[in-house]
């Protein structure tokens, strides 16, 4: 086959315009990917909103990652060829990674003991919250806005704040509430105290995910100078980024493969079930109000529709036993 | 940074890579831009409804055989995901493989349960859905025992089902099917509970917070067992393949079926987790379908035993647990290697797998 000449000055031009081009063609796939991971579950969120965002959030982390190795090891590649030490650049890799996640941690840290803060950002929940049945209902649930004196829906929680939460009961949250109100009290008082269980296990589940990374990355580039030093250097994309999937995977298996990790990612699904729970019985309170079928009013029939149906399955199954039975005794016996 | 070696990457490679990744992305455009919904069509061999209860549905496909083995085999898929994954495309279709080796196909679809299916539990699809599909088709042809095929979940199933009623069930075939749940280093039985129990995951909480647990956070669930791989490697590749209108179809059908997952039906997902997962009931002796206890040893007819060397969601030591635990002498094992998704869509394996079932059980025909 006849080999292309590219010593020539404009074909090396129009070869490097391909190249750019090619780069760009990449980086636009990535892009497109990022903005295609959206989170479809952001508007039903009575199912399982935390989890979903969660995932989508991670699959840009991941994304970010992916970047950031590559230009690591763009980095790295040079001056383990050249024998400069590689090793200290990848500890300033790691070393910046782990300051942003120690950032993080503070934060969450600092967050978690900060009462105020914690309900500022549960009452943000709690308002989105309300939304989904406030702007269906409107004013027609008018009588119950007044017990508050407030037209807005979002009153009560503030209310609750000002008034009893952080005046006075802060950190009594579990002290049986008086007066009328007592049972939605108690309710509200529940479903905030479920918040802040879900709040720092989110955080701790998301440093073990950021943890994971790290140990990734860290495990990747070794890999990469491992074969490099082997003689198989990686020097082509689609390499790059198998290689950079399944190491990160292995490490991944191995991280939630300790009981420790099993058990941060296990208190926080089992907050998120916790908090959606005392969600429900507030939403309830609301319905009975509005004098609407709740969940479980409705499970309830579901459940009698359920022992019915099968009660009747049974019923027909016996009847069709002494039918055949009755058929296959003989005449003069019956 | 932009994420493309151009290191010692010389001119002329860049160009034929610049090249041929222009010609894929031009040719994928066009294939996307004509590609509808309709067209991932998957599931689509010719079948009769021949019998049908609450949301369960019988199917018998059409025999491609003038004169099929007069004993059916009846296909039992797992709740996970829809049972169409056995007839994915015509080329890779374990159905369309075992019709032209002369079997008599069934299929039981467990449909799409809703929040009134909540209280379903396992004594309703054990021991009511399977018990009176097998009652129909025995029934219909007069057989005193059929052939089961249960995968997965659904070859859970069939254990306990053809342990329960043994006269019932003429050869059993179980294909990806997990059996001992506290295997070591498995880690969708862990973050199941395996090993801490409700620690790792309360079901208790969770079925009494959502009712039936979505089909959503399965999938989740199962992407977080090698999120990069699944979720970012994949999409990448596809990059690879999108100049091919066939490739791209068939990724497509994948995803079709990986992401159109049933809700589960709270109480039978509850008793699945916690007498599967967390207390490994089945391999001790101490399962409960309903009022009937499963014995695996009460298991005496002859078994053959398929599951995948590479599968990270069912890994092969669960399957090969089941030799120690049932009765039969008669127990045939064969391993293929590829993963968990591999057994149904390998070009390869649907080269050879079909044949293993159909002449296993010829051989067992008149056992």
């Amino acid at each position: 086959m006849e080999e292309t000449d590219f010593s020539g000055t404009s074909t090396n031009q129009l070869i490097k315009a391909w190249a750019e081009s090619s780069i760009a063609t990449w980086k636009s796939w990535l892009d497109l990917m990022e903005s295609a991971i959206h989170n479809p579950m952001a508007q039903d969120k009575t199912k399982f909103e935390p989890i979903s965002q969660r995932f989508t959030d991670y699959q840009q982390l991941q994304l970010r990652l992916l970047k950031l190795s590559f230009q690591s090891w763009q980095e790295l590649l040079p001056k383990f060829e050249w024998g400069e030490d590689w090793q200290q650049l990848l500890d300033r890799y790691m070393q910046e990674l782990r300051t942003q996640v120690h950032v993080f941690s503070e934060k969450k840290h600092k967050s978690s003991q900060n009462a105020a803060e914690l309900w500022q950002l549960y009452t943000q929940e709690l308002q989105k919250f309300n939304q989904t049945w406030a702007s269906t209902f409107g004013a027609s649930i008018d009588p119950f806005s007044q017990i508050y004196g407030n037209n807005s829906w979002t009153e009560p929680n503030h209310l609750y704040w000002n008034k009893i939460y952080e005046q006075a009961f802060s950190h009594f949250i579990h002290i049986p509430p008086l007066g009328p109100n007592r049972v939605l009290n108690h309710k509200f008082m529940r479903s905030f105290d479920a918040w802040t269980q879900l709040y720092p296990a989110s955080m701790d589940y998301q440093l073990v995910l950021a943890e994971i990374h790290m140990q990734s990355f860290e495990k990747l580039m070794k890999t990469l100078i491992s074969l490099a030093e082997k003689g198989e250097t990686i020097r082509e994309w689609p390499q790059f980024q198998q290689l950079w999937s399944q190491t990160a995977d292995q490490v991944f298996e191995q991280a939630f493969c300790s009981e420790d990790n099993l058990k941060v990612r296990g208190r926080f699904l089992n907050a998120i079930n916790q908090y959606k729970l005392c969600q429900q019985e507030l939403i309830e309170t609301y319905l009975q109000i509005m004098n609407l079928p709740t969940r479980s009013e409705v499970d309830e029939v579901h459940k009698s529709i359920y022992d019915l149906r099968k009660e009747i399955k049974h019923l027909k199954r016996t009847l069709a036993q002494y039918e055949s039975q009755a058929q296959i005794i003989p005449f003069e016996d019956a | 940074m932009l994420p493309f070696l151009t290191m010692n990457l010389s001119l002329a490679d860049a160009a034929e890579t610049y090249t041929e990744m222009t010609k894929k992305m031009m040719k994928g455009i066009e294939n996307l831009s004509h590609l509808r919904e309709e067209d991932i069509d998957i599931g689509i061999t010719p079948k009769e409804v021949i019998y049908q209860e609450d949301k369960v549905i019988l199917y018998r496909f059409k025999p491609i055989a003038e004169q099929p083995l007069n004993i059916p085999i009846l296909i039992v898929y797992a709740l996970v995901n829809r049972p169409f994954m056995v007839d994915l495309q015509p080329d890779r279709s374990l159905v369309v493989n075992l019709l032209k080796l002369g079997l008599d196909v069934y299929l039981i679809d467990w449909g799409y349960p809703t929040r009134a299916d909540r209280w379903l539990t396992l004594d309703d699809y054990i021991n009511g859905y399977i018990n009176n599909c097998v009652d129909y088709i025995r029934n219909k042809l007069n057989l005193p025992a059929i052939n089961l095929l249960g995968i997965c979940q659904g070859g859970t199933f069939s254990l306990c089902y053809s342990a329960i009623y043994p006269q019932k069930v003429k050869n059993l075939i179980v294909m990806v099917a997990p059996v001992d749940f506290q295997v070591p280093n498995a880690l969708l039985n862990m973050q199941g509970g395996c090993t801490l129990g409700a620690e790792a995951l309360d079901i208790d909480l969770m079925v009494d917070a959502l009712g039936n647990i979505p089909g959503d956070f399965l999938n989740f669930e199962f992407l977080m067992l090698k999120p990069w791989q699944l979720g970012i490697q994949k999409y990448l590749d596809l990059l690879e393949i999108i100049d091919s209108e066939d490739k791209l179809l068939n990724f497509l059908r994948m995803e079709k079926w990986i992401f159109d997952s049933p809700d589960q039906a709270g109480e039978a997902y509850r008793q699945f987790l916690k007498d599967f997962y967390q207390e490994n009931k089945l391999i001790k002796g101490e399962l409960m379908i309903g009022d009937k206890p499963v014995h695996l040893r009460n298991i005496r007819m002859p078994v053959l035993n398929l599951y995948a060397e590479k599968d990270h969601l069912v890994i092969p030591a669960s399957s090969l647990a089941l030799k120690q635990y049932i009765g039969t002498k008669n127990y045939t094992v064969r391993s293929f290697s590829v993963g968990h998704i591999g057994m149904y869509v390998s070009s390869r394996v649907q080269r050879t797998l079909p044949p293993v079932i159909g002449e296993w059980l010829k051989a067992h025909h008149a056992v």
